[in-house]
């Protein structure tokens, strides 16, 4: 069978053009701002224990290989404001699109930066994996506008990449599980057990009078991480229900254990149509309907707004003179 | 409508760098050293706990000028409890190194008494064929104490509902 026929229903003609299968500009779009204003996020809201890094002494800074052997220096309060404060600038700007190279390699090293000082403390946390490779290969992209559904084999290369890396991290994880405890002794282990006494929530503390529940899915999520990369090798459709269910892992999660990989949700955004969500559109096309324009006319305007003409208000509709009721 | 291709020189530089990145978190998985960080295995609840042995559950507990014992939250002192756990050894064999809790939480808190005293305290449950029995008993297995404060007595547990007292079977 030639690589032809085998890859042919994944819209590849072979496991080379796999990884460069093209994509619309304007998922790239789409996925950079997202990616980008995530990092506000997680700033902000979902880590925001690391922008106080820094004040207390370093002796409890243990740096990671990499930013050791890169001589990162010691988190100081300083230090950690300015990457703070340079990220949430810099970070919307390149959700923008604008420079997509410069401001994304710097946002890249930036939070990379952010990222070591976050893990050298003692503890190191997964399934940020996918979400740092996403700011990785963005910049690559170059230029890419909202809403340009040209084709790019560069896009599709980022956006493969980063697709990758969300399912290695699922497989390995199921990897690390096998070699740190075996197939079989950690599917059959307590460790949900463990996991719901130091976390367990409202939905799960049920579970401590029920182990057997608790093993079971200990069997499905290990059996789902060996699986998962079953997604690359699916019909479209198929592959968002597969997705789907990845999201919903998450949601149970959450729910049992409060845990929440959220970066690694957002990067997996990579598999989704998202240049078919146009928030700024929708926003457009509401106030224009408000106002009573047509929606040929709001299409109109933002047709003008994209090709950048200039904008030429509409006269305000007059009545005849006759028309008028004498004053 | 035709794709943007890329040279047959970038296609070959983009698939060795996806290559090398699968790679490199697979060596990351084989090392199993979370230092490899971003390459760091992806160790998620790796560990096989014992259905007929023990969980732990670690809280971090404080004592301050006024000998009033209070629950050093990961918001009041600014770092979280898994990094905490994550240096236990570390702070077992340096009580110093503990006292940086202190200095965090007093640091954060000017308006506040002074922490005198810093607990790691492990509560262990004994599990029966996955369940919890109920037994459960405690230890302080880092700790820090400020020499010129009387040591404090033992937590009770009243404060957290990750104690043996105050836990899930409590």
């Amino acid at each position: 069978m030639s690589l032809g026929s085998r890859w042919g229903h994944l819209g590849v003609d072979s496991g080379r053009d796999w990884f460069t299968a093209p994509a619309p500009l304007a998922r790239i779009a789409a996925f950079r701002t997202f990616i980008y204003l995530y990092i506000v996020l997680d700033l902000l809201v979902l880590t925001p224990d690391v922008a106080s890094r820094g004040a207390e002494s370093g002796a409890l800074y243990q740096p990671v290989y990499i930013a050791d052997f890169l001589h990162l220096p010691t988190p100081s309060k300083p230090m950690v404001t300015f990457i703070f404060w340079a990220l949430l600038v810099l970070a919307p700007v390149a959700a923008s699109g604008k420079m997509p190279r410069l401001l994304g390699s710097t946002v890249f090293l930036l939070y990379l930066q952010w990222m070591f000082i976050a893990m050298s403390y003692g503890k190191v946390d997964h399934g940020r994996a996918a979400f740092l490779t996403a700011l990785a290969v963005l910049p690559f992209v170059g230029r890419a506008r909202h809403g340009d559904m040209r084709l790019s084999e560069i896009a599709g290369w980022a956006l493969r990449t980063t697709q990758i890396v969300v399912v290695l991290t699922y497989f390995l994880a199921a990897w690390s599980k096998i070699m740190a405890s075996g197939l079989v002794a950690w599917a059959n282990s307590a460790i949900f057990t463990q996991a719901v006494l130091r976390r367990g929530t409202i939905f799960s503390e049920w579970t401590l009078l029920a182990p057997g529940i608790l093993v079971l899915s200990q069997w499905a999520t290990i059996v789902f991480e060996l699986c998962s990369p079953v997604v690359f090798f699916v019909k479209q459709r198929l592959r968002y229900f597969i997705v789907g269910g990845f999201y919903l892992f998450h949601v149970i999660v959450f729910a049992g254990t409060t845990i929440g990989f959220f970066l690694h949700l957002a990067a997996m955004a990579a598999f989704l149509p998202l240049e078919k969500v146009r928030p700024v559109r929708a926003a457009y096309w509401c106030i224009g309907k408000a106002r009573g324009c047509s929606g040929d006319d709001v299409a109109q305007a933002m047709r003008r707004k994209r090709e950048r003409l200039p904008f030429v208000p509409r006269q305000p509709r007059t009545e005849p003179e006759q028309m008028r009721e004498p004053v | 409508m035709k794709p943007a291709l890329l040279s047959p020189a970038r296609r070959v530089a983009c698939i060795a760098a996806s290559v090398a990145v699968v790679a490199a978190f697979a060596g990351g998985t084989i090392s199993h050293d979370d230092n490899w960080f971003p390459f760091a295995p992806f160790r998620m609840f790796s560990t096989a706990t014992n259905p007929d042995g023990q969980v732990n559950v670690y809280r971090v507990e404080g004592v301050n000028a006024e000998g009033e014992r209070l629950t050093l939250d990961p918001d009041v002192i600014g770092m979280r409890w898994a990094e905490i756990e994550g240096q236990k050894e570390q702070m077992a064999a340096d009580p110093l190194l503990a006292r940086n809790v202190a200095d965090a939480y007093d640091q954060r808190n000017p308006s506040r008494p002074q922490i005198v005293a810093v607990e790691l305290i492990f509560a262990y449950y004994d599990l029966e064929n996955g369940s919890a029995t109920g037994e459960c008993e405690e230890d302080v297995v880092a700790s820090w104490y400020h020499e010129d404060y009387p040591t404090p007595q033992p937590s009770d547990g009243s404060l957290s509902d990750l104690s043996c007292s105050g836990g899930v079977f409590g």
